[in-house]
């Protein structure tokens, strides 16, 4: 049996992604169905360069529902920015060794990008990326999660 | 019982000759066995797929309890090892019963997590029973100074039972065990493979405990005098060493307990062995073994089968050393240092560090290879400043097969005995096999090439001219 191809398959997931439409279209925010096959296809092709395998969707829908409050996002780079921040996430995940548990990194990650990165996706897979792995590797505190908004609280 | 699954039972009954346990791979017994069902159309795809998908739900459920649903994904080394320990558990489960037809009625009777979960109670139990398995052993050792074999009882086995993950990562035998048994199946994972290698270790050490204990440390002892290593630290199997020379005292009539060859005793030895036909030696060592057994009064018939199952090995490593006129490695005496044609090679008359130097300088100016050669030839006095033209970057590629052409045999024998060291203590050296692994330098490289495309005739006398040199 395959792991990665039985875990990271996109055929069921798609649905859950239309599904933040509901939530999104109030922030004038919405996803085609080539948007949400865009998505999926970026999450499985980042899993794979991570070595990762993902039980379920519920990260890349918690980084949807985060992103399409956010004041620093447009139409434009809605899709994007969701598979950037994906990638982000997968990448630290993996880089921090499985230490932070989902919650919390996702709540740094949306800190983060809020504040001190001002939205600016550069800076947050750059420098504060960088911030992150380094305190895990040297056992110091993470970058301050208490944010300014109630957005990434899980 | 499984809704997904049709009546399997009269099929299978009927189909009883069509999977045979000794078809199925034993160390990945349910997926072998599935491929063979729906091979033979026992189960169709749709059950296959069903059984997958419940070792999927198992494997998402353990996924889970492993990150402590802290995390929704793992790496795909984690989810490897997660998997793998629950098809040990399956396995473990589905080959308890005799027969593959028993372990479908399991499959047909049962859905995958309870079959996973009654696997997990075996692995606990085996887990236990080997402990106390152990427990013997760690009582009954032999009191031996072999660093290997006590590292093994004191260190690697209790490692073992510190850091097994019955639950996670039952699969992992999560040690390393540096003694050497004479059969050891290292496919075997986890528990299993920790439990054959303690009723293995257990037999060797019954038939050694047969023998004076002081008797077994001179041996060793020899074997590291011959060896010119500190016997102590050598990874060796004491069962090989103990049962070879008992064979040879029986054969020479002597008292099967005494495991010293004298010189004398190996000349008559050598004499007898090296006259008499194949056929005839394995008839003596057969007599020999069964004269063992019955003086030894050796009841248990594993140990029996044991001993049985290693006289193949005995025998090919005796005919070898017979033909390759070094009885003397596998009997352990030092008739080596007594009547052996020795040749030996001392460090004595290199040249001084400023002269290699001019004329490494000298062979690296020479565009063409005669006239490396010829100056190597002519400068070139000792074996330790040959060694050091052959690393000294002053020859390339087929150069160093023109070099090797142009040297002795006996200067090719020393060059193998130099790189294989550690083979050529072992009987069966042979130079048409060798292999490039492990090998550092690129003129050793060159070397195994060069002594590959030799004929058979001259590889044995080279093979020949080995056993006599010592440094």
């Amino acid at each position: 049996m395959n792991i990665p191809e039985i875990f990271n398959t996109k055929k069921s997931y798609f649905n859950n992604i239309m599904e933040t439409n509901n939530q999104s279209q109030s922030y004038g925010l919405v996803l085609k169905e080539k948007d949400v096959m865009e998505i999926l296809n970026e999450r499985e092709s980042v899993l794979q360069d991570q070595g990762r395998v993902e039980l379920e969707i519920g990260i890349t829908v918690k980084i949807i529902e985060f992103l399409c409050s956010s004041p620093y996002v447009d139409k434009i780079h809605y899709t994007e920015e969701i598979i950037e921040l994906q990638e982000i996430y997968y990448y630290l995940k993996t880089e921090t060794n499985d230490k932070i548990p989902d919650n919390k990194l996702l709540k740094i990650i949306f800190n983060l990008y809020n504040n001190p990165c001002n939205g600016s996706l550069e800076l947050l897979k750059g420098r504060e990326a960088d911030r992150i792995i380094n305190a895990v590797r040297c056992n110091e505190s993470l970058p301050e999660t208490k944010g300014g908004s109630n957005q990434g609280e899980f | 019982m499984n809704s997904n699954k049709i009546d399997l039972s009269s099929s299978i009954i009927n189909n009883g000759s069509k999977i045979k346990k000794e078809n199925l791979n034993k160390y990945h017994y349910t997926l072998s066995l599935l491929q063979k069902a729906r091979r033979n159309n026992l189960l169709d795809e749709g059950m296959i797929k069903s059984i997958q998908q419940e070792i999927f739900i198992l494997l998402k459920e353990l996924i889970q309890k492993y990150t402590k649903g802290k995390s929704s994904s793992v790496k795909v080394e984690t989810a490897e090892f997660l998997q793998s320990s629950i098809l040990y558990s399956i396995d473990i489960k589905l080959s308890s019963v005799s027969s593959p037809e028993d372990s479908l009625n399991i499959i047909q009777e049962k859905n995958m997590k309870e079959i996973y979960e009654q696997g997990i109670n075996i692995v606990e139990s085996l887990f236990d029973e080997t402990k106390k398995l152990y427990d013997q052993i760690k009582e009954n050792r032999l009191k031996i100074p072999l660093e290997v074999y006590n590292s093994s009882i004191d260190q690697a086995l209790p490692d073992f039972f510190s850091n097994y993950n019955i639950k996670y990562n039952a699969s992992n035998t999560v040690t390393m065990i540096d003694y050497p048994l004479i059969f050891d199946d290292m496919k075997v994972q986890g528990v299993l493979y920790i439990k054959n290698y303690l009723e293995t270790l257990k037999l060797e050490t019954t038939f050694c405990n047969y023998f004076n204990i002081k008797d077994i440390r001179d041996l060793l002892k020899k074997y590291g005098q011959i060896y010119k290593v500190d016997y102590r630290e050598i990874p060796i199997n004491l069962f090989e060493l103990v049962l070879n020379n008992s064979i040879f005292s029986t054969i020479l009539d002597d008292n099967i307990l005494n495991l010293e060859i004298s010189i004398s005793k190996y000349r008559i030895l050598h004499d007898l062995l090296t006259e008499i036909s194949a056929e005839k030696i394995k008839s003596l060592v057969n007599r020999a073994v069964g004269k063992i057994n019955k003086e030894l009064s050796i009841q248990d018939h594993k140990l029996i089968n044991y001993i049985k199952q290693y006289i193949p090995l005995f025998m090919g490593r005796l005919l070898n050393s017979i033909e390759n006129d070094c009885l003397y490695n596998i009997t352990l005496t030092d008739i080596q240092t007594e009547e052996k044609d020795k040749i030996v090679f001392s460090s004595r008359n290199s040249m001084n560090d400023n002269i290699f130097r001019s004329i490494v300088e000298k062979i690296s100016n020479c565009a063409k290879t005669d006239n490396k050669i010829k100056i190597i030839n002519t400068k070139i006095k000792s074996m330790d400043d040959f060694l050091d033209i052959l690393s000294a970057d002053c020859l390339y590629n087929d150069e160093f097969f023109a070099l090797f052409q142009n040297i002795s045999d006996m200067e090719l024998a020393v060059l193998a005995k130099i790189i294989f060291t550690e083979e050529i203590r072992v009987d069966e050296f042979d130079l048409s096999s060798l292999e490039s692994k492990n090998i550092e330098e690129e003129w050793q490289l060159y070397y195994i090439k060069f002594i590959k495309k030799l004929n058979k005739n001259h590889q044995k006398q080279i093979i020949k001219l080995i056993n006599k040199i010592e440094f």
